[in-house]
């Protein structure tokens, strides 16, 4: 190869270097301002520092500066330590020191600390170990991004978390949980009271199977897996078992229970102990059943008064028809046939007409009498007064208006009639002649009456018998009912009001009246009268 | 002398209607209720009764309708005397067929006015029985004669034949 040819190829290959250089320096060039431009980038994004090995600033970013507070001269040459804020354990830093003197990038999120030492800022920091060729680490890089609103916000939630927990907690309501197997989750401190079961009893348990009384298992079941399925229910009332085996009555609202993307993960019970409200419901419930009993039996009773109305109507105008006819046809006849008519027939139907006018008048009284008994207007005024003067009056009178049909014999063994007894005079007579006069009206073919005298320990018994026709069974219950006549008294006239009259009179005296008879045989009345 | 039966079972009003109808001059019989009434009225077949209505145990209504039954009574005619004066009770007695129905208390003379008329009644009726009878008895009694008139007749014929 000849000199010329060398030359000429070393010119070629300078010329090609030069060309190369050329192109190198343009590349780096480039290279260069993409760097710069990244850097700026870098710095317009993220908050970046670098530390030599030993871990103090040798550089800043304004970003840096600016969250710091520090101005940069003041950094320059500083440790990194000037920005811990002494908040984060130890072992964090441990662990970075140990990552990153290794070589390995640190990633993690620390909490600073600004000039003056009062305020704080939390960054997201990657730190990477820069090294020479020989492996040899020349510097840390550190890229932060402030994070202090996020974890501010994050704080906020997990403290609203934490006092809603705290509301739920101690809410003065009942609140529940149960996760998607029916498993109890939640147990407030209102459910700890109420039911004597601890949050520790209960948590894990199977909800309804452990705590809700049998008869209601399935319709809470039913409620809580609705609510599984999304479909809340409102003020559903059942009962819960207490420690102590009682029932607490809970009204419950059951929600279901989402986590953030929406799934159904259980159901939270907020419920309202209404143990007391139901017992107030059920004692209102007994007062209105109540009331409305007495409002029935009241009712029934101005039912009764208003049936005894037309009945006594319809009793007493044919029970007046009867003497007024005979009146009438014995007035007519005097007045009609006078001329004529021999004076002692004359004289008889005169005194008729007198008979048939008492008649009435007793009829009259009798129903007066029962109208005050009914209307609770008779008045009791008691005294004390001799018992065979007071009987043996009535004995006279009774005997008088029968024409002496019947012998009355008094038996007193215990000579109670020279004692006095209490009693009222005109109710005393009312019972007396009424059971007396009945004695000798139903025993038409007897010819005695018995009256026995005799004492119980707080009463003066007075027994009166007959020999009569006595009182069927069946009509032995209704026999003190106003206007009630047995039906075997064929003939034998009355308005069916003297029982009621005696017994009305009895009862006001608060004694006793019992009536023992066979139909056909007789019929004894027991009368029992306080002995004060 | 007109025969009346009264069935009452109040004795007062009994003993007055009856001395009414003594003192108008009929013969009177009592009953104090309606089976004794029937009996009475069976044995004494009286012109005219006189019954109450209410009167266990065989009251009013129960002893008409009887009396009805019976060939031998059910021609005597009845008035009903009742303290019940509702128009249902007036209208089950005349359907039963009573000639009258007087409510207590009554009018003496109302009541001896229907008691006068319908034994005027019953007579006329009677009598014209009695009328009637003594027409066919006369007419029975002629036809006998002619009977009897021919009976001797044929027994005259009968003879002549023989004798021819």
């Amino acid at each position: 190869m000849n000199m010329e040819s060398l030359k000429k190829t070393l010119k070629s290959e300078q010329a090609y270097r030069n060309k190369e250089r050329e192109k190198r320096t343009i590349e780096l060039a480039n290279l260069k301002v993409e760097l710069e431009q990244q850097i700026v980038c870098l710095d317009e994004a993220a908050i970046v520092s670098e530390a030599d090995a030993e871990g103090n600033i040798i550089f800043a970013n304004d970003k840096f500066c600016e969250i710091s507070g520090y101005k940069r001269e003041e950094l320059l040459g500083v440790n990194h330590r000037i920005l811990k804020s002494g908040k984060q354990p130890d072992a964090l830093f441990m662990d970075m020191m140990k990552t990153i003197s290794n070589g390995g990038v640190f990633k993690g999120n620390l909490l600073n600390k600004k000039k003056g030492g009062k305020e704080f800022y939390w960054v997201v920091s990657t730190i990477m170990p820069f090294k020479d060729v020989n492996g040899k680490i020349i510097k840390y890089v550190s890229i932060r991004f402030d994070i202090t609103a996020q974890v501010e916000q994050k704080e906020a939630l997990i403290k609203q978390a934490e006092e809603l927990r705290q509301f739920i907690e101690t809410a003065n309501a009942p609140i529940f949980g149960i996760d998607s197997k029916g498993l109890v989750n939640e147990w407030n401190q209102t459910s700890e009271k109420i039911t004597g079961y601890t949050k520790h009893d209960v948590l894990g348990k199977d909800l309804v199977q452990t705590y809700i009384t049998e008869d209601y298992r399935e319709s809470v079941k039913k409620v809580l897996d609705d609510a599984l399925l999304g479909k809340e229910t409102a003020n559903y009332e059942f009962p819960l078992f207490t420690k102590d085996n009682k029932r607490v009555m809970v009204l419950l609202n059951s929600s279901t229970r989402r986590d953030i993307s929406g799934e159904i993960t259980g159901v939270l019970g907020v419920g309202q102990d209404i143990t007391e409200l139901v017992g107030y419901r059920k004692e209102l419930e007994l007062k209105v059943n109540e009331r409305t009993l007495e409002l029935i039996e009241a009712l029934k009773k101005e039912k009764e008064l208003s049936e005894l109305k037309s009945k006594f109507v319809s009793t007493a105008s044919h029970e007046f028809r009867t003497p007024l006819s005979a009146i009438n046809f014995a007035a007519g006849s005097i007045r009609k046939y006078w001329t004529r008519m021999d004076p002692v027939i004359m004289d008889k139907k005169l005194h008729k007409i007198e008979d048939q006018v008492k008649h009435m008048t007793k009829l009259l009284d009798d129903i007066l009498i029962v109208g005050q008994a009914e209307a609770g207007k008779i008045r009791y005024k008691p005294l004390h007064i001799n018992l065979g003067d007071f009987i043996n009056e009535i004995i006279e009178e009774v005997n008088s208006s029968y024409k002496k049909s019947h012998k009355i014999s008094t038996i007193d063994h215990e000579k109670l009639k020279n004692g006095d007894i209490l009693i009222d005079e005109k109710l005393g007579r009312n019972i007396f002649i009424n059971i007396i006069g009945n004695a000798i009206k139903f025993s038409p073919d007897a010819n005695k009456v018995t009256i026995q005298f005799s004492s119980e320990e707080e009463y003066i018994v007075i027994s009166i018998t007959d020999y009569g026709i006595g009182i069927p069974k069946t009509e032995l219950k209704n026999i003190f009912e106003p206007f009630t006549r047995g039906r075997n008294v064929d003939l034998i006239q009355g308005t069916g009001l003297g029982l009621s009259i005696a017994k009305e009179a009895i009862d006001i005296m608060k004694g006793k009246i019992i009536v023992k008879s066979n139909n056909g045989n007789g019929t004894s009345f027991i009368v029992k009268i306080l002995n004060i | 002398m007109h025969k009346i039966l009264i069935v009452e079972d109040t004795l007062a009003i009994r003993e007055e209607v009856c001395d009414i109808l003594e003192m108008e001059g009929y013969v009177v019989f009592q009953a104090g209720n309606g089976r004794v009434g029937y009996e009475m009225a069976l044995k004494k077949s009286p012109d005219l009764i006189i019954s109450d209505i209410l009167m266990p145990p065989l009251n009013g209504f129960q002893m008409f309708k009887k009396l009805q039954s019976d060939t031998r009574t059910m021609s005597i005619p009845l008035i009903f005397i009742s303290a019940k004066g509702e128009k249902e009770d007036i209208r089950i007695g005349m359907n039963l067929g009573a000639e009258d129905y007087l409510c207590k208390p009554i009018n003496i003379d109302d009541l001896v006015n229907a008691v006068k008329n319908k034994i005027k009644k019953k007579s006329i009726i009677d009598q014209n029985i009695i009328d009637k009878t003594a027409r066919l008895s006369n007419l029975v009694e002629n036809q006998k004669g002619k009977i009897d008139t021919l009976e001797s007749q044929v027994i005259k014929l009968t003879k002549l034949l023989k004798d021819l």
